[in-house]
This record gives C-alpha cells, sequence and structure tokens, in this order.
C-alpha cells in the first residue's frame, strides 16, 4: 500500500483557502460539517464557479455528478483526498 | 399622476357599534365581490390574451414574441384600469420616467401582491419576464409564456446566460429576486440571480420598489379575505445601478454578486423601512 501524498487536513487547509478567497466567507464558518448551501449559502451558480476554481487549485477534474453529491465541506475534503490518492494510470 | 396615499382612519374595535360593524361587513362582502369578479375577469381576459397570441404567432421568433408582449402590456393596461374602476386598488408611479429608456434594463422588484406583475407590465410595453416553473402548468399559461417568450426560472446558470442573451439583443429583463412573493409587510432575502445577470451583461439594474397598503392579495391568503378599503399601490422607480464598478481584477465573481446583491437588498430594506416611518 502507498503513503498518501496529501493528507485531510492539508486538502482542508486548501480547501478554506477556496472559499474564503472566491466566496467571501469567513474562517470560523468553515467547519467540516458546514452544508454548501444552506449554511454557507453557495447557490447554484456559486457551485459551478466553486468546481472551476477547486479544478485550477488542485488540478483536477470534477464531474457533474461528484459535484451534485456533495452537501457538506467534509464531503469534498473526502472527494479530493480520494481522487488526488488514486493511482494515477 | 397623485403622489398621496390615502390613510385609513384608525377605528378601535372597543368603540365600534353595532349598526357599523354590520355596515363594515356588507362593505367587505361587497368588496369581496367585487374581488371575485377581477379573478373571473382575469380567466375571461386570460383566454381572450391567448386566443390573441395564438393568432399573432407568424413570423420570425423575435418578431412573434415582441407582438406576444405588447398583447399582454395592453391587455394587463386593460386588467388594472378594470381593477382601478371596480374601486379595488390605486396605483402611483413615483420616478416613472426612470423606465423609459431605449437601453436594455433589468427591472427588479420586490413582490409584496399577486398582481405586481400585472401593475409592472401594464407600464413596461417590452420586458422578457422570468417566470417560476408552476406557471407553466396551466396550460393557458403555458400557451402565452411560450409565444412571449418568457424565461423559467428552473436553470441557475442557464437562465442567466439566457437573460445576458435577450440584454444583448437589446431586450429588457424583469425579475423578483425573492423568487416569490415577500412574506407579509416585510422582504425576503435575494436570491444572486439578479447580480449575476447584470454582471454578466453589464446592464444596469433599475429598482423598483412596491408597497402596498393595505396589505392584499398576498401569499397563501384567498382571493375573498379582502381589506376593509381600497388598496394603494405605489411603485418608486429608484436610480439605476450600474453593475461596472463591482467588478474588477481583483474581486472573483461570486464575491462582486454577493456585494451587488447585499447593496440591493439593503437598498430594498432602507425603501420600505422610510415607506413605513412616512406612510
Amino acid at each position: 500500500m502507498t503513503q498518501p501524498e496529501v493528507s485531510k487536513d492539508e486538502i482542508f487547509k486548501r480547501l478554506r483557502d477556496v472559499l474564503v478567497d472566491g466566496f467571501e466567507l469567513r474562517d470560523e464558518q468553515l467547519v467540516p460539517t458546514a452544508r454548501l448551501v444552506e449554511d454557507l449559502e453557495l447557490d447554484s451558480l456559486d457551485l459551478v464557479d466553486f468546481a472551476v476554481r477547486l479544478e485550477q487549485h488542485v488540478d483536477l477534474e470534477i464531474a457533474e455528478d461528484e459535484l451534485k453529491a456533495i452537501r457538506t465541506v467534509q464531503d469534498i475534503v473526502d472527494l479530493l483526498y480520494q481522487k488526488l490518492n488514486a493511482p494515477r494510470s | 399622476m397623485t403622489s398621496e396615499v390615502a390613510t385609513a382612519a384608525a377605528v378601535s374595535p372597543d368603540t365600534t357599534s353595532r349598526p357599523m360593524r354590520s355596515s363594515g361587513h356588507l362593505a367587505r362582502r361587497w368588496r369581496a365581490l367585487r374581488t371575485g369578479l377581477a379573478f373571473v375577469s382575469f380567466g375571461v381576459g386570460a383566454i381572450a390574451v391567448a386566443a390573441l397570441v395564438g393568432l399573432s404567432a407568424h413570423g420570425a421568433p423575435a418578431r412573434r414574441q415582441m407582438r406576444a408582449q405588447r398583447i399582454v402590456h395592453r391587455a394587463f393596461q386593460l386588467f388594472a384600469w378594470w381593477m382601478a374602476r371596480l374601486g379595488l386598488i390605486r396605483t402611483t408611479w413615483v420616478d416613472a420616467n426612470r423606465l423609459r429608456d431605449t437601453k436594455p434594463r433589468l427591472f427588479v422588484a420586490n413582490h409584496p401582491t399577486l398582481i405586481d406583475v400585472v401593475l409592472l407590465l401594464a407600464r413596461v410595453p417590452q420586458a422578457d419576464c422570468i417566470v417560476k416553473t408552476a406557471a407553466r402548468r396551466n396550460p393557458l399559461m403555458r400557451s402565452i409564456v411560450t409565444q412571449a417568450g418568457y424565461l423559467a426560472n428552473d436553470e441557475g446558470d442557464a437562465l442567466v446566460d439566457a437573460c445576458a442573451t435577450r440584454i444583448a439583443d437589446g431586450r429588457s429583463v424583469v425579475l423578483f429576486p425573492e423568487g416569490t412573493r415577500s412574506p407579509g409587510g416585510g422582504l425576503r432575502r435575494f436570491q444572486r440571480g439578479a447580480a449575476h445577470i447584470a454582471l454578466k451583461s453589464g446592464c444596469p439594474i433599475v429598482p423598483i420598489i412596491i408597497t402596498c397598503r393595505p396589505p392584499t392579495l398576498l401569499k397563501g391568503q384567498r382571493w375573498h379575505d379582502v381589506p376593509d378599503r381600497r388598496a394603494e399601490y405605489v411603485l418608486r422607480v429608484v436610480e439605476p445601478i450600474d453593475p461596472a464598478p463591482y467588478l474588477n481584477a481583483e474581486t472573483p465573481l461570486p464575491v462582486a454578486a454577493r456585494r451587488l446583491i447585499a447593496d440591493l437588498q439593503a437598498l430594498y430594506e432602507r425603501g420600505l423601512g422610510a415607506h413605513k416611518e412616512h406612510g
């Protein structure tokens, strides 16, 4: 088994930067259980913009159905962790 | 056009005598009857409009839509006149000259009552409305809405693109940023679609602040639940907001949209608050 290259903590920090800079959110709002729509008030337009920013930040593509399945900050961390540490073909 | 707003004499229920109460009751029944007549007229009018729009549905889509919008405009003028004639409403526009711009505009309004869109479209000959998906379920409404080229509010980013395209084609757009009718006397949180449309198209937002006293035709209110006097509508057109200053290289688009919509919401809160103080 290979050692994960990027920890969940590291992903969370990067994600926090994207959300704070891109959406004027405050650090204290960004807890893992925060829901994107209900708690952070991201709307459908924000989610599209968010996906683009995230892709630029982590150099990964996020499919539309993956984006739709995301509810909380933790969901994104888990998704990115899985993608970043998946064996690349 | 007058600018005064009628204020009702405050009558304490304790001091109201029995005969007065019964005459008030009769007056309310009479008003409910006239309101019912207005609703029936609207239904009959909708059939006539659908027929007229159907008959005029020929030519290129843009021309067809303009023709349908013109028919809706005239029909709403007639309906607004009829409601005034029935003694149900009185409408006062303030600074309506701000609507008279040939360039496309993004008209936004709060949405206190059922007939806000009627009063707006009776004043604006051309405007692409954004209508609730529910309005398309009624076949009659669906045919008018489709022929007039009105847009459905179900697709967030696709709707922003569609509105920006309409504006680029020289057409004005009207929307209610609350998404549905306001709660009694208040304001819902504005959705950010209006800001995104303005930022994408560069089109100024023309805010229209609507007040209705006494409140009537509220969301969830039954049609026969009428006030004890004529509803006084005031539609105030505010100085347009240019979206350009919100956009710069350092500001991400979602942040610009948040700031623009926050300023718009604050403008409405101030406007409605000032109306309450002076009303």
